[in-house]
């Protein structure tokens, strides 16, 4: 070990207040600590190799007897006896499937509606169309395309057509304004001056 | 008999399974004294104290079997005690926090209810002041001024350099002077 007074003047030479101080051990313990201790360190040894540790010492050193009686032939006899349960009841409606149910079928309906609504309009407009068709006259329309500058072949075509029926399915608003684009105006003023007022009044 | 055999000899006999149980008995007696209050020291209650005392050689007696002999039997042993007490305390920190409840718990709140204890008393009063150093201070404080150990055989049982120890010892020391001189 090292000189004593190595570590004295150590200290000193550090602080002097805390080498003054006096360094004995101020702790207390219990009697016979150190004589007891190794019978228990032993005993605790022992305990955990063999896995082995009673909670309760007291508890341990009681008899493990069962003090409560039970009648004759109780366990033989014993029974349970099973209470017949009705079938569970599923409900076929419930609230939440017709929910489901009803929203599907508004929007079916909202779709529907719409649908036949728009296929009205284009019917409302072929319909008008077919009644203008009606009132020109088979000259002015020959004239007409005589002007318009297609080939003989072409009008020929154009004629033999039966014109209600291919106007009515393919002429919409939107296709005749197209056309109307197309055509050059001097053309369409051509074609305004030979038909008669009262075909322009029906037009409108 | 036993008494008389040196450190090594012991751990033979340890190691040849012969009188195990005589032969650990001998090694507990020869140290045991000078564990506790190592440990005492630095957890301060004698109930922690006893239950890491416990711990110290319950590690031993399962760990002897290794043990090498070119090791010194105390110093190993010291070492154990050590890392056992500041895994104790640790473990005692992380309640406190845990629960206000515990704060109570502290050292030197421990100290203030041991049997003697006197706030007038420079030894009660050293106590205290130790109480607030770091705990790798504290360690190395009591190991140099309670057991007088040198600063060698402290650093193969902290695994510390000897100028570290030496500075860490100097700091230990200054503020344990600068709170009994406040105090």
């Amino acid at each position: 070990m090292e000189d004593l007074n190595n570590i004295v003047s150590e200290l000193s030479s550090i602080s002097q207040p805390v080498a003054d101080l006096p360094n004995n051990n101020p702790f207390s313990l219990p009697e016979d600590y150190f004589s007891t201790f190794q019978t228990k360190l032993l005993s605790r040894i022992e305990q955990e190799n063999t896995g082995f540790q009673p909670l309760s010492p007291m508890l341990e050193s009681l008899k493990k007897e069962n003090p409560f009686v039970v009648p004759d032939n109780y366990i033989s006899s014993f029974k349970v006896s099973i209470p017949q349960k009705e079938g569970l009841l599923v409900p076929f409606f419930s609230i939440k499937n017709m929910l489901k149910y009803a929203a599907a079928a508004a929007i079916v309906g909202i779709i529907a509606t719409f649908a036949v609504l728009s296929n009205k309009t284009e019917e409302k407009t072929a319909v008008a169309f077919t009644a203008e068709q009606s009132s020109i006259s088979e000259e002015a329309f020959a004239f007409f395309l005589s002007e318009s500058g297609l080939s003989e072949n072409e009008q020929n075509q154009n004629i033999e057509i039966d014109l209600s029926e291919s106007l009515l399915v393919n002429l919409n608003p939107k296709l005749i304004s197209e056309i109307l684009t197309e055509i050059p105006e001097n053309d369409i003023s051509t074609y305004m001056n030979l038909i008669e007022f009262e075909d322009l009044n029906k037009m409108n | 008999m036993l008494e008389q055999l040196d450190d090594i000899a012991l751990v033979r006999l340890f190691k040849e399974n012969k009188q195990r149980e005589q032969v650990f008995t001998a090694i507990v007696k020869r140290y045991q004294e000078r564990i506790y209050w190592q440990i005492r020291r630095l957890v301060v209650s004698h109930d922690d104290a006893d239950d890491v005392m416990q711990n110290v050689f319950i590690k031993a007696w399962n760990a002897l079997e290794n043990f090498r002999e070119d090791a010194k039997l105390f110093t190993w042993l010291y070492r154990i005690a050590t890392n056992e007490s500041l895994t104790f305390l640790d473990q005692a920190k992380r309640r406190s926090s845990v629960s206000y409840d515990d704060i109570s718990d502290t050292l030197e709140n421990k100290l203030h209810s041991e049997k003697d204890f006197d706030e007038k008393k420079a030894v009660w009063k050293l106590q205290l002041a130790i109480q607030q150093l770091p705990e790798k201070q504290r360690v190395v404080f009591n190991l140099r001024y309670f057991e007088e150990m040198p600063y060698e055989e402290m650093s193969e049982i902290l695994d510390t350099s000897v100028g570290a120890l030496k500075a860490s010892y100097h700091h230990a020391v200054k503020k344990i002077e600068d709170y009994i001189l406040n105090h």
